[in-house]
């Protein structure tokens, strides 16, 4: 194998790529990734046998070849490297790469390709096209209602249903309930799926869709092809495959609040600065922030046996009952976070019933939040 | 530990009404009950010095020598008659016992079972006076040469009596029994200097400074006596002093736990168990408390008329000394140093490798700062604790709070620089500990049906849980409803098979419900029939096991900040409620020795 190519190119796309590295990899060759110099390209993969990520990108190919790296030491050298042309050549005897860019050269001993696993070539299935940003909020707006324990493997993932040109993304760990709906600008005609894609592999997306979208290079496409146990996202030059979780989804459409006993109407900042100032003294394993409706603004408060207690009040429109109502601060955090709308709605129907918070002026986003019973 | 002054009134024979106010029962069981009754009597002789010598198990030759008041010879031979007695005169001073012995049976129940010598010098009289009993025939008494005190010796213990011989254990076993025996007086008498020989070996000396940690030291090591912390509290009228261990210098057995009622061993089951309750939580199945402790009262609230040894003494109020040794413990041990991780001393002889660390369960009690010496002797009851005692540390781990997190190791260990070195902490043990306490609060008030007064924080459902349960503990659950809801669940019978789950106690992860429910369901039945606190105890560590990060949990910076600092808070941080550490200590002392750096 020999070629070479753009330092900055490589070393953007191979850091894309060793995300999918495990840093306690089962197999020691999953800590490497596979290089192979083939057709005009240079093909990237890393993959943690769960979450694969593939790249391609151009390279002068003197002779083709394949080879598996460390993914550490050579993201560090390629990352120090100041851009220009890379020359790369391996010796199959030693299956060591001399690297070789302006003054600098290294090499560095790698694994024979032939030993990293074969992965499961995917079969394009239903494909839809997404407007990458539209996305990449919709997945931040839903994975953070995902479990990360993997008590219940179906709450780790993410419920993504295509119907009659809406995309759904429905997330939850059983306390609380992300739902985001997005238009599909282009579907087959009549596509009609559903599938539980885990979280993790969709954070892992969203990374990598965010700075492909900033860099003004215009609209992405992204492609979901389907085989039934993985999926495959596929944008300018990456490939993000997944397993899938499998399972039937909890339906969820039952606890989404319909009636609204209380209204409550914020600035979304000003709420989750209170929020977070209040929050410092929900110490305690049930982190528990209580909100109280006053006329005219909102009080909220904590309080821990061995710290002390902390009370805040925001203005706030109230419409309806008065309201005493109690949640885990983290949950509260979660979605004041990710909310991009200048004011934020929260309905609730008493102190134990669902409370739904939303973006106002934004329909697309909801976020159920189940309350703590304490003594209000 | 005889708080009167050690003065005698003459020996005498005790009138009827006396002698039948006093059991009858048998004294000498075996050759540590010999030991016991001389060593009693040579304590109340007011010796600052007592030697014991032990061999053949103590069946061969028991000796007993002190440098007491002595008994004159006039009197020796009475001394050998039953309820013979200098300690009291009337029936009503049985209500004032302050000496060890009184019944004035000892010395006559010896000489029935054995040949009795006995020499005796009061002080400043020139002469010693010798009497000696065989077959409870007394032969003197005659000149004798000896020193100021009494020595007595006992040879041939059940000679004439094969037949308790029979129930003896091995002589090896016996004479640890008696060394046993004498270590328990020394401990409870650290101001009498008290050496023990043993077939010859010398097996104790304790230097009778009047210091209960140099006691301790002798008895149980040093380590052992570097990690205990002065016990001292005031109950309703009891008075509880000594040391007690940390968790670190726990015991496989029960016998490093000493108990004193007014100065006098007792084998007091009810005291035995509180002061394990204080450490409960603290300590790993299969260890127990090392402890040496004093409870102090008027004689008239504790009768120790019970037992002709007497093993047991009667409190007039058995929850009152009950609660006081309790809180005593647990005042002393929660500000138990935390465990300090054992290196391997030096580099390994080859000088290439780094010496190990020491096993798993190297775990080091911590150096504690002794006590400067020479501290006034107190005349206040119980023990006088040294002048300088160790600076009070009200919770274990306080300091954890200023501790800075440098990060998480394989997931599983958090790793903190603290004040003088490095400390590692099991991240699920640490979490364990923080929640167990929440939930034993939350258990605690749901068994006092007051749960209007503080709920706790039960996390409402999106959905509700169906929990699959065996069909016995879907049958228990009626029995364990109120205490499932005072932790936070809101459970229901829902078919023969399940449960139906729609709120869960705040900060347990939804993934774990069904997997708790089922454990407290199963730690439930099996502890049905345990007291309360016993059972809250388990209930709570179980419901923790399940709420706690996991070992292998990634946390975030935030996270590890966070618990340090609940940890900083939690009494008896020091273990996880099962007893293992939650937090391993390496100084920068000892790094550097391990290290080779001077």
């Amino acid at each position: 194998m020999r070629c070479s190519l753009s330092a900055h190119q490589f070393a953007a796309g191979l850091g894309a790529v060793t995300r999918a590295v495990s840093p306690r990899a089962t197999l020691p060759i999953l800590s490497n990734v596979l290089i192979e110099a083939r057709d005009g390209a240079v093909h990237l993969l890393a993959t943690n046998l769960d979450l694969t990520i593939r790249h391609h990108l151009p390279a002068k190919i003197d002779e083709p070849g394949s080879i598996t790296l460390p993914a550490k030491i050579l993201s560090e050298f390629v990352a120090a490297l100041p851009d220009g042309t890379m020359e790369w050549e391996l010796d199959a005897s030693s299956q060591t790469v001399a690297l070789r860019s302006g003054p600098y050269t290294a090499h560095i001993r790698g694994i024979d390709a032939a030993e990293f696993p074969q992965l499961p070539v995917l079969q394009g299935g239903s494909r839809v096209v997404l407007d990458p940003i539209a996305f990449a909020t919709a997945t931040e707006q839903t994975v953070v209602a995902a479990s990360v324990d993997e008590g219940r493997p179906l709450y780790t993932g993410v419920l993504t249903e295509v119907a009659d040109s809406v995309l759904t993304m429905v997330a939850t760990d059983g306390h609380r309930l992300a739902i985001r709906q997005m238009g599909v600008p282009e579907t087959e005609a009549g596509t009609r799926t559903s599938f539980i894609v885990p979280a993790r592999a969709l954070a892992e997306l969203g990374r990598l869709l965010r700075p492909q979208g900033g860099d003004g290079a215009g609209p992405l496409s992204l492609k979901l092809a389907q085989n039934g146990t993985h999926i495959t996202f596929e944008l300018s030059g990456y490939e993000v495959s997944t397993r899938l979780l499998e399972g039937t989804y909890p339906n969820y459409s039952k606890v989404v609040p319909e009636t609204a006993q209380t209204t409550i109407r914020t600035n979304t900042k000003e709420f989750l600065r209170t929020a977070r100032v209040v929050a410092l003294f929900a110490r305690d394993a049930a982190n528990v922030v209580k909100i109280r409706s006053e006329p005219g603004m909102l009080t909220l408060s904590a309080n821990t046996n061995e710290v002390g207690d902390n009370v805040a009040t925001l203005p706030a429109t109230i419409e309806g009952e008065q309201l005493a109502i109690a949640f885990n601060a983290r949950y509260l955090l979660d979605v004041l976070q990710i909310l991009q709308t200048e004011e934020v709605e929260l309905v609730c129907n008493g102190s134990l019933a669902p409370g739904l918070i939303r973006p106002v002026g934004d329909d697309s986003y909801r976020y159920v939040i189940m309350p703590v019973r304490v003594a209000l | 530990m005889s708080e009167s002054a050690p003065t005698r009134g003459r020996i005498h024979q005790l009138p009827p009404s006396v002698a039948d106010a006093i059991a009858a029962g048998e004294v000498v069981e075996r050759p540590a009950s010999v030991v016991k009754e001389l060593v009693e009597n040579a304590l109340d002789a007011g010796a600052r010095r007592v030697t014991i010598e032990v061999e053949g198990g103590g069946l061969e030759r028991i000796a007993v020598a002190d440098d007491g008041l002595g008994i004159a010879a006039e009197e020796l031979a009475l001394a050998f008659s039953r309820h013979a007695t200098s300690k009291i005169d009337t029936v009503g001073d049985l209500a004032r016992i302050s000496t060890l012995g009184f019944r004035g049976e000892a010395l006559a129940s010896i000489g029935a079972v054995a040949a009795v010598e006995a020499v005796s010098r009061p002080a400043g009289v020139g002469a010693a006076a010798r009497v000696t009993v065989r077959g409870a025939v007394v032969t003197g008494p005659g000149p004798a040469p000896g020193a100021p005190g009494t020595a007595v010796t006992v040879r041939d213990l059940f000679g004439t009596t094969p037949a308790r011989r029979a129930f003896l254990r091995q002589p090896r076993a016996e004479a640890a029994a008696c060394v046993r025996v004498a270590a328990e007086a020394a401990l409870a008498r650290p101001d009498v200097a008290v050496e023990v020989r043993s077939e010859g070996r010398r097996s104790l000396t304790t230097p009778g400074s009047g210091q209960l940690r140099d006691a301790v030291r002798a008895v149980f090591g040093a380590a052992a006596a570097q990690g205990c912390r002065p016990v001292e509290l005031e109950h309703e009228g009891l008075r509880v002093t000594g040391l007690v261990g940390s968790p670190a210098v726990a015991r496989a057995s029960r016998e490093a736990c000493v108990l004193l009622v007014n100065g006098r061993r007792v084998h007091q089951r009810g005291l035995q168990v509180a002061v394990e309750n204080a450490f409960r939580g603290l300590l790993p199945a299969g260890r127990y408390p090392l402890a040496v402790l004093d409870v102090r009262c008027d004689p008239s609230r504790v009768d120790v008329n019970v037992h002709p040894t007497k093993r047991e003494v009667r409190f007039t109020d058995e929850r009152v000394a009950f609660a006081a040794v309790e809180r005593a413990c647990w005042a002393a041990v929660r500000g138990s140093e935390p465990f300090h991780l054992a290196l391997a001393s030096g580099l390994s002889p080859g000088g290439k490798e780094l010496a190990a660390l020491g096993p798993p369960a190297a775990w080091a009690a911590a150096p504690l700062p002794l006590p400067a010496p020479g501290a006034s002797p107190g005349t206040g009851p119980g023990f006088r604790e040294e002048g300088a005692a160790p600076p009070p540390r009200p919770l274990g781990l306080e300091e954890a709070r200023h501790w800075r997190p440098l990060g998480q190791a394989l997931d599983q260990y958090l790793v903190v620089e603290t004040g003088s070195g490095v400390a590692i902490l099991d991240q699920h043990a640490a979490h364990e500990k923080v929640l167990y306490w929440g939930f034993l609060e939350g258990l605690r008030i749901a068994e006092e049906a007051a749960p209007a007064a503080a709920p706790a924080p039960s996390q409402v459902l999106l959905m509700p849980d169906l929990i699959d349960l065996p069909p016995q503990l879907v049958a228990a659950f009626p029995t364990q409803a109120s205490l499932l809801a005072g932790v936070g669940f809101d459970l229901e019978l829902f078919g023969e098979t399940s449960l139906r789950c729609t709120a869960v106690p705040a900060g347990l992860p939804a993934a774990r419900v069904a997997a708790l429910v089922e454990a407290l369901l199963a730690e439930g039945l099996a502890t049905g029939a345990l007291s309360a606190s016993e059972r809250h105890h388990r209930l709570a560590a179980v419901l923790a096991c399940h709420a706690a990060v996991r070992f292998g949990d990634r946390l975030s910076p935030e996270g590890i900040r966070r618990l340090l600092d609940d940890l900083a808070d939690t009494p008896g941080g020091l273990t996880c409620p099962h007893g293992r550490p939650t937090v391993l200590l390496l100084g920068d002392r000892e790094l550097r020795h391990a290290f080779g750096r001077s």
